[in-house]
């Protein structure tokens, strides 16, 4: 286990400086930070302060090797849009992030669990076509177009919750939602899936011969095959939600988490915080990542840890 | 993920052959009709198209809709900020939105399944040394990751759709090492290489065909992808830019007018969603026909129901 984790743990550390690495290599070959951080009419004189002042003036190498020994050290340099350190900027706006994603997230888990038990339990029939049809919409609707939608028919039409901004519970509600429903569609589908090769297995056959309930049945014993297989879909969700959703949910919403700074540091042309972001969701995903390996390999005797790669 | 058996083709033959069993079949069906309204509207803009996309008529700003009051017949689905025709426009978006996907889905998807054949077919360290790479990027933030990309080299057609391929490449890649390893332990693979047969010989002719329909509904599933992508992107001003048109691009113009002209927005979103509901239908559909396995469960659990979606 021990041996294990620390694998995991320099595998992570590799993703993420990888991801620095290719930010980078984007950032200072194929792009031109200074051309795009300074407005046109600037001149050679702009140009030539600037890159000294980000230390674009220096060997390309060089620049790598500082760049990554600060990022270890989560120092991305300032931002150039706020004027302080971009990790203090990212820092401050992670927990609005962390309650719309935890939120969203486990408005997604939850329904997407019950739709794919109730309609893993009776295929064919009425509630599964139902869900399927639900779960079918949740995945090919645009995120951002949901959001709008939602926006003009509750907010604006019905006048129940605001627009878009931050403050209290009726502000969640909205974009918590929207970032849910994905999410709701994946996991239903695998939800529903396993609980039908689950039910088909002898062992619940034989635990229906011998008398016990069906809702003991779907309860204990499909139950546990199927939250395997609907743990590891639930890690890649909560990874799509972290570093796709976000972004645009919180863009629509304007709510004032990471994604939305990212936007914001873009069209201001501040590169080093976007990069920052970038960094943080990094490290969110490759943590992520190691929790759903330790947790499927606890739920799934199966699975050996020296197995796993 | 089966060799196609002799049962399977018999069953084709019973049933009349693919045109058929798709023509039976609601959803695909559905998914068919939708697919060839997007690749007419995209082929005949010009032609189908009730206006210019692009003519700006400054009286007979943001009409709305026939159905609503002050409405009118020339202008179906109203007009923009600007007065130019919505239903026009969606025609013409309809290029977009099949050329992106088109384009990335075929640079993933060739450059994932080379480097898929590879890794499957050399195996041991070729194989350890690309599967890592592909398990790195697939670690990677996506949308997060594009955005930054975009912002930096600068958003147009060319580098949004290379951007999204980036983005899909290893699904391809995964999926053809995964299959190939699979096909190299059928007994008709070793009895190929026992009697003789050169490796291109085996992979053109023993392996190869067990790839095609899994990743043809890969394409599938993943053109729904993109196309839901490119839209986000758009919809965020990192995708395609004006004057190119783009649904995603119009929901973006339109979310100013969110209060008093919500069809703006409406009748976009609406395209993005049909086209990538009709994909994902095709795209299930296909799984299922695919592959005889599927096809069994499927029908062993849902007894009356042949498809689910039909709902």
């Amino acid at each position: 286990m021990g041996r294990y984790l620390l694998k995991r743990l320099s595998q992570a550390v590799l993703v993420v400086i990888s991801v620095m690495v290719v930010v980078f290599v984007v950032t200072r070959l194929i792009g031109d930070p200074v051309a795009v951080m300074l407005p046109l009419e600037a001149t050679e004189e702009n140009r030539a302060l600037l890159e000294a002042q980000l230390g674009l003036d220096r060997p390309i190498l060089t620049q790598l090797a500082d760049y990554v020994a600060d990022a270890v050290r989560f120092d991305l340099g300032d931002s150039l849009w706020q004027r302080r350190p971009a990790m203090d900027v990212v820092l401050e706006r992670l927990p609005p992030t962390l309650l719309l994603v935890a939120a969203g997230f486990a408005f997604g888990v939850l329904l997407g669990v019950v739709i794919g038990v109730v309609s893993g339990m009776r295929p064919g029939g009425w509630v599964d076509r139902a869900a399927v049809t639900f779960v079918l919409l949740g995945v090919s609707l645009p995120q951002f177009w949901i959001g709008l939608v939602f926006i003009v028919f509750f907010s604006v039409g019905l006048g129940w919750f605001p627009t878009s901004g931050s403050g209290g519970i009726e502000y969640l509600v909205l974009p918590g939602v929207v970032l849910g429903l994905p999410v709701v569609g994946r996991i239903a589908l695998v939800t529903r899936s396993s609980m039908i090769d689950e039910l088909n297995t002898q062992h619940v056959k034989d635990a229906t011969a011998r008398g016990v309930s069906r809702a003991r049945i779907v309860m204990v014993h499909a139950m546990k095959g199927a939250g395997i297989a609907t743990i590891t879909i639930a890690g890649w969700e909560l990874i799509g939600v972290l570093a796709g959703g976000a972004v645009v949910v919180e863009t629509v919403y304007a709510w004032p988490g990471i994604g939305f700074t990212a936007m914001q540091a873009i069209e201001r042309h501040d590169i080093i915080l976007v990069q920052a972001v970038v960094f943080v969701v990094a490290i969110m995903v490759v943590t992520i990542n190691i929790i759903v390996d330790i947790a499927y390999t606890m739920l799934d005797p199966r699975v050996k840890f020296d197995r796993v790669s | 993920m089966k060799p196609a058996s002799a049962g399977s083709r018999s069953e084709r033959r019973r049933s009349g052959g693919w045109l058929m069993r798709i023509v039976r079949d609601p959803t695909a069906l559905f998914g068919v009709l939708v697919l060839a309204l997007l690749v007419a509207a995209a082929l005949f803009a010009p032609i189908i198209a009730p206006l210019d996309p692009n003519k700006q008529d400054l009286a007979a700003r943001l009409l709305p809709p026939f159905y609503a009051e002050g409405g009118s017949a020339e202008h179906l689905l109203g007009t923009d900020q600007l007065g130019r025709d919505v239903l026009s426009r969606i025609v013409h978006g309809a290029r977009i939105s099949l050329t992106i996907p088109l384009v990335s889905v075929t640079l993933a998807g060739v450059f994932g399944t080379a480097v898929g054949l590879l890794a499957g077919y050399r195996g041991g360290k070729t194989d350890a040394f690309i599967m890592r790479i592909v398990d790195t990027l697939f670690s990677f933030p996506g949308l997060l990751l594009a955005l930054t990309i975009l912002a930096v080299v600068g958003p147009s057609f060319w580098t949004l759709a290379i951007v999204l391929s980036l983005r899909i490449w290893m699904v391809f890649a995964r999926m053809t090492r995964g299959l190939v390893l699979s096909a190299r332990e059928a007994e008709y693979v070793e009895a190929a290489e026992l009697v003789g047969a050169s490796p291109v010989r085996i992979m053109l002719r023993h392996i190869a065909p067990n790839l095609t329909a899994p990743l043809l509904t890969l394409a599938v599933l993943e053109s729904a992808h993109v196309i839901l992508s490119e839209a986000a992107l758009s919809f965020l001003g990192l995708g395609i830019q004006p004057p190119q048109m783009s649904w995603g691009l119009d929901v973006a113009i339109g979310r100013q007018y969110v209060f008093s002209a919500p069809w703006l927005i409406i009748f976009p979103g609406l395209a993005i969603a049909v086209a990538v509901l009709g994909i994902n239908l095709l795209a299930g559909w296909l799984r299922v026909a695919a592959d005889p396995q599927e096809s069994a469960k499927r029908f062993a659990a849902a007894a009356d129901a042949p498809s689910a979606w039909s709902g």
